[in-house]
């Protein structure tokens, strides 16, 4: 993967942990919001326009800011993406959101169901672009195949040469 | 320096409803004694007595990360209305109510009885410990087209020095103050919170009225008076180019 694992250093406003942000837009259904920010991943950005603060038992907390542990962060979030970063192949793209919502449902415990369907359609993606099983693998299996062929081949020659049978 | 406690003093404020707000989320909540019992089981009787209003229920763990910290199952447990756009939320020692589908003060104050008296048994108590309603406004800003610049949005008091150039670019601009109004506490947050999709500012105004110690039955009229006190606050702190992007004003009866 590319500069996928970069960290800003506003990424620590979330406690010093080595958290990073995605996009939030405002008034989406709160299914979509908690714990986004936490969970997700951003390749190599810097977060400009960042409005975070603490809060603490004094404050009215929203549900959002529940499942922050207190942390506000409103607005909408703006990420200036170096130019090398976006031009990630469409596999990174794809493991980046699947990264992104196996995560936000590790935290909640589940996803909404538009939620759950783009997952579903994420990890195909993965599974196409990125397959276990890649043509260089079949071509290492390939090759070891021959080898054994080859192998026995000489095995057989051996013992028909020696006079010894197969048991 | 003298002692008295001063509150909050705003200019009055014609009572009108404007057509449109700049609310992304209005919320109120009732903190109220812990309902120990609570801290480990789930509230299946105020599911009960919410699922008609809010039939879909979702449980939610939070994860609470800080250095050397990682917290899980931090329990809440949320009820969504039919369409989405209410929630109640409930842990073992607060109850509220939110959307970001906010229209008009008469509606939320209406949901918010319905739910008071829906779960006064279930909370089994007659005050709470803290009331608290919050807007959290979010103003998208354009550029002046004739000095280039971003006044007549927000108060100048609140921006000047931003507005006027003093700071230079700004990465970061926010104010937070806390005080008394008199019906309560406030504590106000303000400053640039993004950007719209035309590289303009959008401007977070925060508002957050609480009080302590609350009987179950003042409940709504303090909050009422919070909103009251709220809409003062959002009259001062906005300017011109703001109001106007509301659209009509119609006189609010009472």
């Amino acid at each position: 993967m590319s500069s996928a694992t970069s960290t800003t250093g506003k990424g620590a406003v979330f406690g010093g942990a080595d958290l990073e942000a995605t996009p939030w837009i405002p008034g989406k259904n709160l299914e979509e919001g908690p714990s986004q920010e936490m969970t997700a991943v951003v390749y190599g950005s810097e977060i400009e326009h960042l409005l975070t603060w603490k809060t603490g038992g004094e404050d009215t907390t929203t549900t959002r800011e529940y499942f922050e542990s207190g942390w506000t962060s409103i607005g909408v979030r703006m990420f200036h993406i170096p130019v090398e970063d976006q031009v990630k192949s469409e596999a990174d793209v794809a493991a980046s959101e699947r990264v992104t919502l196996l995560a936000r449902k590790y935290v909640s415990g589940t996803l909404s169901p538009e939620a759950d369907a783009r997952l579903a359609i994420a990890t195909e993606r993965v599974r196409r672009l990125l397959p276990r099983v890649t043509a260089d693998d079949f071509e290492a299996l390939e090759s070891i195949l021959e080898d054994l062929d080859s192998i026995n081949r000489r095995n057989a020659e051996r013992r028909k040469r020696l006079g010894i049978e197969p048991s | 320096m003298s002692n008295s406690k001063v509150v909050l003093s705003l200019p009055p404020a014609a009572r009108v409803q404007y057509e449109r707000n700049y609310i992304t989320t209005a919320v109120c909540e009732l903190k109220f004694p812990t309902l120990l019992e609570y801290e480990e089981k789930k509230p299946i009787p105020l599911a009960t007595l919410l699922r008609k209003d809010y039939p879909y229920y979702q449980p939610e763990r939070g994860v609470n990360i800080a250095p050397g910290v990682v917290e899980k199952d931090l329990v809440k447990h949320v009820f969504l209305s039919r369409k989405r756009d209410w929630v109640v939320s409930f842990n073992s020692s607060a109850l509220s109510l939110e959307t970001k589908d906010y229209t008009r003060f008469e509606a939320f104050s209406g949901r918010l009885k319905r739910l008071i008296e829906q779960t006064q048994e279930f909370l089994d108590t007659d005050f709470f410990t803290r009331v608290g309603l919050r807007y959290i406004n979010e103003i998208p800003m354009e550029k002046d087209e004739s000095s280039g610049g971003w006044e007549g949005w927000m108060h100048p008091d609140l921006v000047k020095p931003w507005v006027d150039g003093t700071y230079g670019t700004v990465d970061r601009f926010f104010q937070e103050v806390g005080g008394r109004t008199h019906a309560g506490r406030y504590m106000f947050r303000h400053g640039v919170g993004g950007a719209t999709a035309t590289g303009g500012p959008i401007y977070i105004l925060d508002f957050d009225f609480y009080e302590q110690d609350v009987a179950v039955d003042d409940t709504l009229r303090l909050v009422t008076e919070f909103n009251a006190v709220n809409f003062q606050f959002f009259t001062w702190a906005t300017g011109p180019k703001a109001i106007a992007r509301l659209g009509k004003a119609t006189p609010k009866e009472g």
